[in-house]
């Protein structure tokens, strides 16, 4: 009987027989396929930094409000907080039997379209992301100073900042604010190494610095001849009226529930605690129907190009009369001759499968350039996963079914054809 | 093998075939045999069914009725993979033209036919070589793909395919018609001294009354295969046989 190396051998050189229409397939569907990769592969990336953004806290608490907005602008940054928690509400929060330790945030200023976080020494101690990895600084500390100011990784890097720099922070969070505090710069003591997360596109600076630069100023408005001088704050003159929220870490992990239903039951002042795991995936499902969207449309361009190379194949046979007759004449059966058909869709598949992981290591490469300066987070190469290699699976499936058409055409010509030259 | 060669390389009793049930068979042939190790020359006109009757003698059609017999084995008693194995095995076919897979080498062309034929590897190797030479085909043209050849030399390729499994018989289709004076004169004359060679019985189907002279026995296609005979007469030679 035939044997396999023959077999694939006129399988491989009748596709170089009809180059272009071959590598017009080929290039179709490795187009399709790295749209379905790199779709799969972004997902995954994101719906995996996107957990590990913070680890290690306990609970989030703020003012009574939506959970997700909560979450939103306590650990992304994203929107604002609509009330604020009362510094009596966060002393008695720290004070709870459970709570291990407390990271005040106090949110509203920004410095050139970064937000600026007023908290404590807590947070670089305290807070987590990824798998309980801690804030370390590439140089520098903690801020020790009223007008000291830490930067997050991306910040330093962008803006170019150096240790010991002044800089002014503006009111608000538009990056075209001009309310400036320029009457108290800053001086840059510390800047974070990186960690992908929004950790990196922050500045930090004391509660106190937050107080600061705000004496003399009511509404949002810069009052003019009320600016204090710095050199009359006292330290413990600038103990903030208020905090916009405060991450909690508890004693005991099966406390948790209970302490959440002490502080959303709070009578003094209406709260609102979450757990940030919990939170964090009920967000991630309000995107997923942008998530299935992108993904049935990957779908779709897989589906388009898989018929497309059906038809290439169907139309090729009518060229092929002669050579499928010749098979029969030398006494190939119908079975090889289908056989063939689908060994020629199966090296087109392959060749696309093959050239589109080359591609998306290429891809991934130039993505990361342009992710790593503007995101400061990179996607990674292990887009090989289960997942993926599954859909890889569907793929050549796909590819065999669709060219049952034109094998069984193939087959059922070679069946009939009676050699009439 | 022994056993078979003592029978007829081809032996037909009361073969009808039509392409469409409803139609007049195209093919009606009461009885004809050709002995073993016979080379014969077929002729017919246009339209009368040459191809046809190659087709079934070859398996690539299967009659509606009748005895189809080669080298003892009947063809209508084998299943579809049987007669496509059988014809591998002990048939060669040329036909007019395209002959060959055009994108596989001239190698690879024999081979692929022989593997086909379940023939070893190692001597078919040697014995396509064998066969190329006396053909002229050079050993350069070994690795070229079957298209960049003349059409000449991708007939003489088409020989050494179709003998390269030692069919029993060798079906050959019109070979000549898209070969010029010359060429058609040395294709001939080789073909029947490697048939001799082989041992093959051979039968060639043309138009070309010409070629009659290269055979020792031509015969009609009209002779032997009577599609138009009324009822009466099909019912007269049945009694009769
Ligand atoms: N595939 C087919 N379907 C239906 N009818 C066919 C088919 N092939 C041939 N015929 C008919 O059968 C008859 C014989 O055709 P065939 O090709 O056998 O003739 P031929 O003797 O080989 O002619 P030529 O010398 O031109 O090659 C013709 O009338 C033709 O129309
Ligand atoms: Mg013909």
């Amino acid at each position: 009987m035939i044997k396999p190396t023959m077999f694939w051998r006129v399988a491989r050189k009748s596709l170089m027989h009809r180059k272009t229409s071959v590598l017009l397939s080929i290039l179709s569907i490795c187009v399709s396929i790295t749209v379905l990769l790199g779709v799969e592969h972004i997902r995954l990336e994101a719906k995996n930094s996107f957990s590990k953004t913070v680890s290690g806290v306990d609970l989030i608490i703020g003012a009574r409000g939506g959970e997700i907005n909560l979450l939103l602008y306590s650990v992304f940054r994203i929107g604002n907080a609509t009330n604020n928690l009362s510094w009596a509400s966060y002393q008695t929060i720290n004070n709870h039997k459970n709570v291990a330790w407390t990271i005040p945030l106090s949110l509203g200023d920004s410095h050139q379209g970064y937000r600026v976080v007023g908290t404590s020494d807590g947070f670089f101690k305290h807070f987590q992301y990824g798998n309980k990895q801690g804030l370390n600084f590439q140089s520098g500390g903690s801020f020790a100073d009223v007008l000291d100011v830490v930067l997050g990784a991306e910040v330093a890097e962008s803006l170019g900042y150096k240790l010991d720099e002044q800089l002014v922070l503006a009111h608000g969070i538009s990056k075209q604010s001009f309310s400036l505090h320029d009457d108290m710069p800053f001086r840059v003591v510390g800047i974070l190494e990186p960690t992908g997360t929004p950790v990196d596109q922050a500045l930090y600076v004391s509660l106190a610095g937050i107080e600061a630069i705000h004496v003399g100023w009511q509404n949002g408005v810069k009052m003019p001849g009320k600016s204090v001088p710095l050199s009359s704050l006292a330290k413990g003159g600038l103990t903030p009226k208020s905090i916009t929220a405060v991450m909690v870490g508890l004693r005991s992990k099966m406390a948790t529930f209970q302490v959440q239903r002490t502080f959303n039951q709070f009578k003094p002042e209406p709260l609102t605690a979450i757990l940030p795991g919990v939170t964090l995936s009920q967000l991630w499902q309000t995107m997923g129907v942008l998530e299935n969207t992108l993904r049935l449309v990957s779908f779709l361009v897989l589906i388009a190009s898989l018929l497309g190379l059906s038809a290439m194949l169907l139309a090729s046979m009518r060229e092929r009369t002669n050579e499928l007759r010749v098979l029969r004449t030398i006494g190939a059966n119908p079975i090889f001759i289908f056989g063939l058909i689908q060994a020629e869709a199966l090296l087109i598949t392959l060749s696309a499968i093959m050239l589109s992981i080359i591609s998306m290591f290429g891809l991934i490469t130039w993505g990361n350039t342009i992710l790593g300066e503007t995101f400061s987070m990179t996607l990674g190469f292990n887009f090989l996963r289960a997942e993926s290699c599954e859909l890889l699976g569907y793929v050549i499936v796909g590819a065999v079914l669709v060219s049952f058409v034109p094998g069984l055409s193939a087959y059922r010509s070679s069946l009939g054809k009676a050699g009439s030259a | 093998m022994t056993e078979i060669s003592d029978q007829p390389a081809l032996l037909l009793k009361n073969v009808r075939y039509s392409y469409q049930p409803e139609h007049a068979p195209v093919i009606d042939i009461p009885l004809w045999e050709v002995p073993t190790g016979t080379s014969i020359f077929l002729r017919g006109a246009s339209g009368t069914g040459k191809s046809t009757l190659l087709n079934l003698l070859s398996g690539m059609l299967v009659t509606n009725e009748g005895n189809l017999s080669i080298a003892g084995i009947e063809l209508s008693q084998l299943s579809a993979r049987q007669r496509d194995r059988f014809r591998a095995q002990h048939i060669g076919v040329v036909f007019q033209q395209f002959n060959l897979i055009p994108y596989l080498s001239v190698m690879d062309n024999v081979l692929l036919a022989a593997q086909f034929g379940s023939r070893g590897s190692n001597d078919i190797r040697a014995k396509a070589e064998a066969l190329f030479s006396q053909v002229n085909i050079h050993k350069d043209l070994y690795g070229q793909q079957a298209q960049s050849l003349s059409i000449g030399q991708q007939q003489r390729v088409a020989i050494v395919r179709a003998l390269l499994n030692s069919p029993d018989i060798l079906l050959v289709d019109e070979p000549t018609s898209a070969l010029d004076e010359a060429n058609r004169d040395a294709f001939m004359s080789l073909l029947l001294k490697i048939v001799k060679e082989e041992k093959a019985s051979l039968v060639l189907v043309s138009h070309d009354t010409t070629l009659s002279r290269y055979f020792e026995t031509t015969i009609e296609l009209s002779a032997i295969n009577c599609p138009h005979s009324s009822p009466q007469e099909q019912a007269a030679r049945e009694g009769r046989l």
